[in-house]
């Protein structure tokens, strides 16, 4: 039976492992080769490194960090942040990733997706999408980016009067207008092999996943999704993974609260199937 | 000497990696000569069965694999590489394979179950004989992305099946030729542990 994924987050700014809460007020977590070695012997399922400024700094990922940590991981290994061509898609896959993930790229220019899916797998793209409830308006601390221009998208993904979830691009600065379920539909039409979903209402919280969000995406998708946001205790985990197929795990892990194996124990108790 | 085919599908640098952690010299390669001479060879390569085969055609390495693969010398197919040894892809209406083994390559339904199959899956050895390496478990967790499998194949060539929806071929051994559809690569101790077993039986 395939196994439900835990699956650690390494958001490294700077070369070191960040966490925050919804998105803002990030404290240190330590260094990022070192927690990749721990989770690959705890027994991760996989590994996500994500360049969390790399958007907003308008720069390119941290290539030897990457090398660094692929050399001590026999486990998949996703990489993402600020990747928004083939040519660095191809370059970040070579330094030992095997998939990256694609964010805010993935909103200005979505033939990307269709583009790099085409030429070297769906299995190796994963469309990162954050969400936040259309309840909530959002005011980052350093101010909001002024929203997209989506003339360019099919008007099948745009904000509705109905839409309960918006998503946010430039490590969640700038919203974009766009429908979080119906572009995580849209993105799987243009070849996303997985998306992975991360509720900002939820991030950093501790109070759960976002079922609601998470269900909505993972039934209208017929790709794996990955819960991100709000993991709070082992039991959130496994409510998670009743409707998708992983759950992505941060400042739990990395300040020593919930082990890789806790985790596993608690879905094997709940009939969840793990490795 | 691990001859690794660079043939343009997929990543092959997490299989170049996996190799030199267990200490072989290994050479990535497209070219015919070096396919030719090669003491193991290793196909990697993920997606279609169509690309594959119009890579290979083009870079005149059909019949170098068919050959090593007919002479029995050392030979590991990882994923799409363990794919195109059978007899056709039912994709696009149907593409010819290496036809090296019987069998077909079908794409799993996606009404019941997400595809790809994405995630770590069980191995159900099917012959303790053909399949007798220590690292190798019944019920071991291996790592696996892929839309099309290999439903069946001759009996006595099956070493592993896995199901997902349905029951499938995740392993082939015949004489020094083996074929994974999961990756050994990727699945940690496990699967570097039959890495070593497999070019250990090899080589």
């Amino acid at each position: 039976m395939l196994a439900k994924r835990i699956i650690p987050c390494l958001d490294v700014t700077n070369g070191r492992v960040v966490k925050g809460t919804n998105f803002v007020n990030l404290r240190d977590a330590g260094d990022p080769v070192e927690l990749a070695k721990r989770y690959n012997e705890e027994g991760a399922d996989e590994l996500v490194f994500l360049d969390i400024t790399a958007s907003s700094d308008k720069r390119g990922i941290l290539l030897d960090l990457v090398e660094k940590v692929a050399k001590e991981i026999f486990i998949p290994f996703t990489v993402g942040g600020g990747i928004s061509d083939l040519g660095t898609i191809k370059v970040v896959l070579g330094a030992g990733a095997d998939k990256v993930s694609i964010n805010t790229a993935s909103v200005k220019n979505p033939s990307l997706i269709k583009e790099s899916s085409l030429h070297c797998g769906s299995q190796c793209i994963v469309v990162a999408v954050d969400a936040r409830s259309t309840r909530t308006p959002f005011t980052h601390p350093e101010g909001n980016h002024k929203t997209w221009d989506i003339s360019h998208l099919p008007s099948k993904v745009r904000l509705r009067e109905r839409s309960k979830w918006e998503i946010y691009t430039h490590g969640g600065r700038r919203p974009t207008g766009i429908d979080a379920v119906s572009w995580a539909q849209y993105m799987a039409e243009c070849g996303a092999g997985e998306i992975l979903l991360t509720s900002m209402d939820a991030d950093g919280t501790k109070a759960g996943y976002d079922i609601d969000l998470t269900e909505a995406v993972s039934s209208t998708v017929s790709i794996p999704v990955i819960a991100s946001g709000g993991a709070g205790n082992a039991h959130h985990i496994v409510d998670a993974l009743k409707i998708c197929d992983a759950a992505l795990l941060a400042s739990l892990l990395h300040f020593r609260e919930l082990s890789v194996d806790d985790i596993k124990r608690t879905c094997r108790e709940k009939n969840i199937p793990t490795r | 000497m691990i001859t690794i085919v660079d043939y343009g599908v997929g990543n092959i640098a997490s299989v170049q990696k996996a190799f030199e952690f267990i200490g072989h010299d290994v050479l990535v390669s497209s070219d015919k000569k070096a396919i030719i001479d090669a003491d193991f060879l290793v196909v990697p390569g993920q997606g279609a069965c169509s690309q594959a085969m119009t890579q290979l055609k083009k870079l005149d390495l059909v019949s170098p694999i068919k050959d090593h693969v007919l002479a029995n010398r050392p030979f590991l197919g990882i994923c799409l590489g363990f794919q195109i040894l059978f007899e056709y892809s039912e994709e696009h209406g149907g593409v010819d394979a290496l036809n090296l083994f019987p069998g077909h390559v079908e794409l799993f339904p996606s009404d019941s179950q997400k595809v790809p199959q994405m995630g770590w899956n069980t191995i159900h050895i099917q012959d303790a004989h053909a399949f007798t390496l220590p690292s190798i478990q019944q019920d071991s967790h291996v790592y696996f992305v892929h839309s099309f499998f290999v439903k069946d194949t001759t009996p006595d060539i099956i070493a592993t099946r896995t199901d997902y929806g349905q029951s499938y071929v995740s392993a082939i051994r015949s004489g020094n030729v083996w074929g994974t559809q999961f990756h050994p690569e990727k699945s940690g101790d496990i699967g570097l542990g039959m890495l070593r077993d497999i070019t250990a039986s090899l080589i």
